[in-house]
């Protein structure tokens, strides 16, 4: 039965690392999202968004853990490209906005996602 | 963040998950692959596919390939235990054997269940070094696949104690040295000491690391092979 044992604490733990992990991917995403949609309406000033920015570099690592890299190297470029002066900064915030958005939605546990 | 090449990040990732198949099929115990209940044979066939997914793919998280094959792994753990503790769960994962041949009679009904033709049954008495169907007394098909068959008495040689001969004690060698390595714990439990190596060595005129091996058994019979030794 050890061994029982050793294969149940093996799946325990790797359910509560995947819905932590899931939790703070949703979080993360959903909070990104919503800053960026604030910030295409002018809500955020240029130093909030410099922050979300800095937010998404520094989480990088956990993220390319959790994710898929193509959809990773998709925002990162998007990242890249915003620029609060420039011309298209409220399209590239939307698009942004989305493709997190999406990105924590590819992580929630539902039926869809499952099958 | 040091940055490495798409060759090198590759070799790490099938290090890592390399390491955790072996740990994992460490875990798993010793089966040959012809020996492997259907759970574990399903675990040996999705933990290589599984793997090589992240190995072929840097696109995927290394985490994608682990997460599946520790989940196999744990389940297969799991399944294993509970096969050990309940006979009734061992009967449903596992299934019962199957007596083929009973008595000499073919048991038909029990080979139409188990899907077994008669071409098969020749093929795996054959392998058996069996020719003839009615030499065998019980032919039994094993829930790993494996067929046990058991000739009649009157078609098995002859053993020993058949003949009326007093056959020799048969002992078990203890392997002291093996390719040049010294099992410290293997000379003890034969009962012998460094001095009785020493001894035996210098008889020989060789050397631990020159030995390629060296077994005694509890008769003090000594079997000793020198490395490069070709007869």
């Amino acid at each position: 039965m050890k061994c029982c044992w050793i294969g149940a604490g093996i799946l325990v733990l790797i359910l509560v690392l995947g819905l932590i992990s899931g939790a703070y991917l949703r979080n993360f995403c959903r909070e990104a999202s919503s800053e960026l949609t604030l910030a295409a309406d002018g809500k955020i000033p240029a130093k909030e968004i410099e922050e979300i920015r800095e937010r998404w570099e520094r989480h990088q690592t956990l993220l390319a853990m959790l994710c898929d890299h193509s959809s990773l190297s998709a925002i990162r470029e998007e990242f890249r490209v915003l620029d609060p002066a420039g011309e298209n900064f409220r399209e590239t915030c939307l698009r942004l906005a989305a493709k997190l958005e999406a990105m924590g939605r590819s992580q929630s546990l539902n039926w869809g996602n499952v099958f | 963040m040091v940055e490495v090449s798409g060759l090198l990040l590759s070799f790490l990732r099938t290090l890592i998950l390399y390491l955790v198949l072996i740990a994992g099929m460490r875990m798993l115990g010793k089966r040959q692959i012809g020996q492997l209940e259907p759970s574990e044979f399903v675990v040996a066939m999705l933990i290589a596919d599984l793997a090589s997914i992240p190995m072929q793919n840097e696109g995927v998280p290394l985490l994608s390939g682990l997460v599946p094959l520790l989940t196999v792994l744990g389940l297969e753990l799991c399944l294993s235990g509970l096969t050990m503790a309940s006979v009734r769960f061992r009967r449903i994962l596992c299934g019962k054997p199957v007596i083929l041949i009973e008595n000499g009679k073919l048991l038909q009904q029990n080979m139409r269940a188990a899907r077994i033709t008669l071409d098969e049954l020749g093929s795996h008495l054959r392998q058996k070094d069996v020719l003839d169907i009615g030499a065998v007394q019980f032919a039994i098909l094993e829930t790993d696949g494996n067929l046990s068959v058991f000739p009649y008495p009157a078609e098995v040689p002859a053993s020993a104690r058949d003949a009326g001969i007093q056959a020799k004690k048969q002992y078990l060698p203890v392997t002291i040295i093996e390719d040049g390595y010294l099992s410290r714990d293997n000379l003890q439990k034969s009962g012998k000491d460094g001095a009785w190596l020493d001894r035996v060595l210098r008889d020989r005129g060789t050397t631990v690391s020159d030995t390629f091996l060296l077994t005694v058994d509890p008769s003090d019979r000594i079997r000793w092979i020198r490395k490069g030794e070709t007869s």
